[in-house]
């Protein structure tokens, strides 16, 4: 098969020696096209986290490789990742963290200056819907609210990949679809790549291509 | 671990400091004591006879009483001619404590002043020069001693060997030759202990020397004239004499001068230890209560009552403090003195320092210690426990974001860079947190700038004292080389008490500089050690309060100094604030503490220069830079998996 976007060829990941070893992740292999709209699913433990962690570059593997757009993303040394980390990727997580001491607007504006080519901080905002609240400080917004945040930051960054882990865990039914659906249509536009690990079976019709 | 450190740092530091003045006077009460030096002195310009020394010794006040030699004479040696204070060795009063070699066992032997010879010089031969003239070198039988031992004489506690009317003008030394070696026929003086003892340089003393003074006197008096009455060549001449106490010996005087310098410095800079020390120790409980947060709310949960939840972490704290106090009160007591000691010791050291315990001082430090420890603790438990448990389990929320009073000036605010905005937020977010890190950086610089203000208000008082400020009957500028001769003159002319050579006390007060330079240091160090204690502690405490938001940032993808100066920019603009605050604060402490360096004598220029507020900035920023590196290695161990972790 030709190269595919985004590979995991027989990776594992331990945690400590000997007896007291675990093993998070033992011989993942699979594979993502870029473009692609896909939920992780499993019980809890099977180590989807630790599988995110590594694609987004913020955990080493143990063994086997990781590949993105024809890149070895599991030989990158430390400053290599944070470039990959800074320009390459953009990451949700299940609570929010929002910088506490910023406003909505400057919390996505803490991302944007980053990168060189970012789409404009209150564009972003604008579109995941919040450009009344972008004053305010995260302890005034709802949790939807929080993650709308949440996403604009990650998004702001123009990546090439979107990982999001437990997205809507911390939010209600109705919430979480929305911000599924919003996920979504914002991804599309941009073509990014999107994983989400996703716990809620009843969501998971929006996917392409849901593993197990 | 950091509470046990805080407390022994401090405890130690505000002892010893406490005990070290006291601890020097005790030594050289006990020395005193041993050698038995004297509490009356008497000269006569016709010497003193036996009988005169029994009449003296027979009255009922006095405890020993002996009759002495003593005669300036030139001393050959390697380098020449050198005039030399000669005393004849006593058996009672004012003995002199070997440090080398041996007694003299022969009247060709002698013992040489430990500080003008070396133990090279035990075995060699001092010869009595021909150059004295015959006046002088009448005054003995012999004239070559062989050294046998070196000593410290209780006569001369410091460096100061007095002047004299031969050779240069100043003795450099003293000898002491037995007894038979003096031809003349009268004592040179007589020296007397009081039975009864008091402290040295205690009031009661002083009350003690002056109560017999007059009895004295008298009876000196009545001597003399009974003698005098019987020869009646000696019309004319009444002998004079005089009574001196050990307010008239430099050594004596000199001792009490130089260490209370250390009284001023142990009132101000051991309070501010404690103060700041008792503030790191609050946020460190709390934070330590706040950490077990959750453990606190599994046990309410479990059903033990707030008294034993309490319980448990003030014995925790308690223990961590009662083995901080020992290990500081104990080495604080026996290590300072010690140092001091050594600092000193190119002064004075005529006897080891030994320990001295004060009871009301272990007290006290412990009770102090043992108050703010687990008050604090006890207030943060009280503050924690009053939530449910429950609510105690949940982690607490983090604080909210507030905009600050600076976001108001709109002009200013939209002037600064994003990160910039970051840091500002950032400082005044945790309000009581950026209250102690300026309230701890000041107090410290503001203690460098009094270290070395204290020493540019002495290190003048050489040339200003004597230019502008002792006030002499007359003051005379003498040409070179006639100086002994003008000496000599003066000194035999009627109404002249005393001359002092303003080389000779400006050696004196170079001198004790040159011990005070040490304590400086030794202040500057430790208010260093305070300041990077305060500053670690309080950053450590922020790390870890905001681990999970440096991760995020991490993930974001900032740099690794991107991170680091997001986190620390903000304890650097703090320390640059306090440092600034502190200078006017230093200012205020120097003069307190001046004011308590009482000398006789000598009164100081107070003056703080440039140079000295310079360093202190620099010492406090140097510190800061220094915590700030190794921060950035804290930074690093911060592991993003494990700080982002989704809270179950």
């Amino acid at each position: 098969m030709a190269g595919h976007y985004i590979e995991f060829q027989h990776v594992t990941k331990s945690y400590g020696t000997g007896n007291a070893r675990i093993d998070a992740l033992s011989d993942a292999s699979f594979y993502i096209e870029q473009g692609e709209f896909c939920i992780l699913l499993g019980s809890s433990g099977a180590g989807k986290t630790t599988l995110l962690n590594m694609l987004g570059g913020m955990d080493r593997i143990s063994g086997g490789k990781i590949e993105l757009g024809g890149r070895e993303i599991s030989s990158l040394d430390e400053r290599e990742l944070v470039e990959y980390r800074r320009h390459d990727v953009g990451f949700v997580f299940q609570f929010y963290n929002l910088i506490p001491n910023l406003t909505a607007l400057e919390n996505v504006e803490i991302a944007t200056q980053l990168v060189d080519d970012p789409i404009p901080a209150k564009r972003v905002v604008e579109m995941v819907g919040l450009s009344e609240r972008e004053n305010n400080f995260p302890a005034q917004l709802s949790g939807g609210e929080q993650q709308r945040v949440a996403i604009a930051r990650a998004l702001a960054k123009n990546p090439a990949l979107l990982l999001c882990d437990e997205p809507t865990g911390a939010l209600d039914y109705v919430t979480g679809k929305a911000v599924l659906k919003l996920l979504y249509d914002l991804s599309r536009r941009r073509n990014a790549t999107v994983v989400i690990i996703n716990h809620n079976c009843s969501e998971n019709d929006a996917a392409d291509n849901p593993f197990f | 671990m950091a509470l046990l450190l805080i407390v022994a740092l401090s405890v130690g530091f505000f002892a010893g400091l406490k005990i070290t003045q006291d601890a020097m006077t005790a030594v050289c009460d006990d020395y005193l004591s041993e050698q038995n030096f004297y509490d009356y002195r008497l000269i006569s310009t016709a010497g003193f006879t036996e009988e005169d020394l029994q009449a003296l010794s027979e009255l009922s006040f006095i405890g020993s009483a002996e009759g002495t030699h003593s005669v300036d004479a030139l001393v050959s040696g390697e380098d020449g001619d050198e005039p030399f204070k000669l005393l004849a060795l006593p058996d009672e009063v004012n003995l002199p404590s070997l440090t080398a070699g041996r007694m003299p066992e022969s009247t060709e032997e002698c013992l040489a002043d430990a500080r003008a010879f070396d133990e090279e010089d035990i075995g060699s031969t001092i010869r009595i020069s021909d150059e004295n003239d015959a006046v002088v070198l009448s005054q003995f039988s012999g004239k070559e001693f062989t050294i046998t031992g070196l000593v410290h004489s209780p006569l001369y506690l410091n460096t100061d060997r007095g002047s004299t009317g031969l050779g240069n003008g100043s003795l450099s030394g003293f000898l002491y030759l037995s007894e038979e070696n003096f031809t003349a026929e009268v004592y040179t003086e007589i020296c007397l202990t009081l039975a009864e003892k008091a402290p040295a340089y205690s009031e009661e003393y002083d009350d003690l020397i002056s109560r017999y003074e007059d009895e004295v006197m008298a009876e000196c008096e009545k001597q003399t004239a009974q003698r005098f009455r019987m020869t009646e060549a000696f019309t004319g001449m009444t002998p004079e004499i005089y009574i001196l106490t050990r307010g008239e010996n430099a050594g004596y005087v000199s001792f009490e001068n130089d260490t209370s310098i250390l009284s001023g410095v142990a009132d101000i800079f051991p309070v501010f230890f404690i103060l700041i020390a008792i503030l790191v120790c609050i946020t460190t409980m709390t934070r330590m209560v706040d950490e077990e947060r959750t453990q606190i709310g599994v046990l309410k949960a479990m059903g033990y009552s707030r008294a034993a939840v309490t319980a448990k972490y003030l014995l925790y704290a308690g223990s961590a403090t009662l083995i901080g106090w020992a290990v500081g009160f104990f080495a604080g007591t026996w290590g300072l003195p010690r140092v001091f000691w050594y600092a000193y010791s190119a002064l004075y050291g005529f006897a080891p320092m030994s320990y001295l315990f004060r009871p009301s001082l272990a007290f006290l430090t412990l009770a102090v210690a043992l108050a703010g420890i687990l008050g604090s603790t006890w207030l943060s438990c009280r503050r924690e426990l009053s939530g449910q448990p429950a609510e105690l389990i949940r982690p607490r929320s983090a604080k909210e974001g507030k905009r600050i009073l600076l976001e108001r000036i709109a002009p200013l605010w939209k002037r600064l860079s994003f990160l910039q905005k970051v840091t500002l937020r950032n400082m005044f977010r945790y309000k009581k947190r950026l209250l102690m890190m300026l309230i701890g950086i000041s107090c410290c610089t503001g203690l460098i700038v009094t270290a070395f203000g204290v020493r540019d208000s002495m290190i003048h008082v050489g040339s200003l004292q004597y230019e502008n400020v002792q006030k002499y009957d007359i003051e005379a500028s003498l040409s070179d080389g006639s100086q002994q001769e003008a000496i000599s003159n003066l000194e035999n002319t009627e109404g002249v008490s005393g001359v002092a050579r303003l080389s000779d006390t400006q050696k004196r007060v170079d001198d004790a500089l040159s011990c005070l330079n040490y304590i400086i240091w030794l202040i500057v160090l430790f208010s260093g050690a305070l300041a990077f204690i305060v500053i670690f502690n309080l950053t450590n405490i922020n790390l870890a309060e905001r681990s999970r938001e440096i991760a995020t940032v991490e993930v974001l993808g900032f740099y690794p100094e991107e991170t680091d100066s997001y986190v620390l920019r903000e304890n650097l603009v703090l320390s640059v604030i306090a440092d600034l605050i502190g200078l006017p604060l230093g200012t205020l402490f120097h003069r307190i503490v001046m004011n308590r360096i009482d000398i006789e004598s000598m009164s100081f220029d107070v003056r703080i220069t440039a140079v000295s507020y310079v360093l202190a900035l620099i010492c406090t920023v140097l510190f800061a830079v220094i915590i700030n590196l190794f921060m950035r290695r804290q930074i690093g161990k911060i592991q993003m998996t494990e700080s982002l972790k989704a809270v179950e």
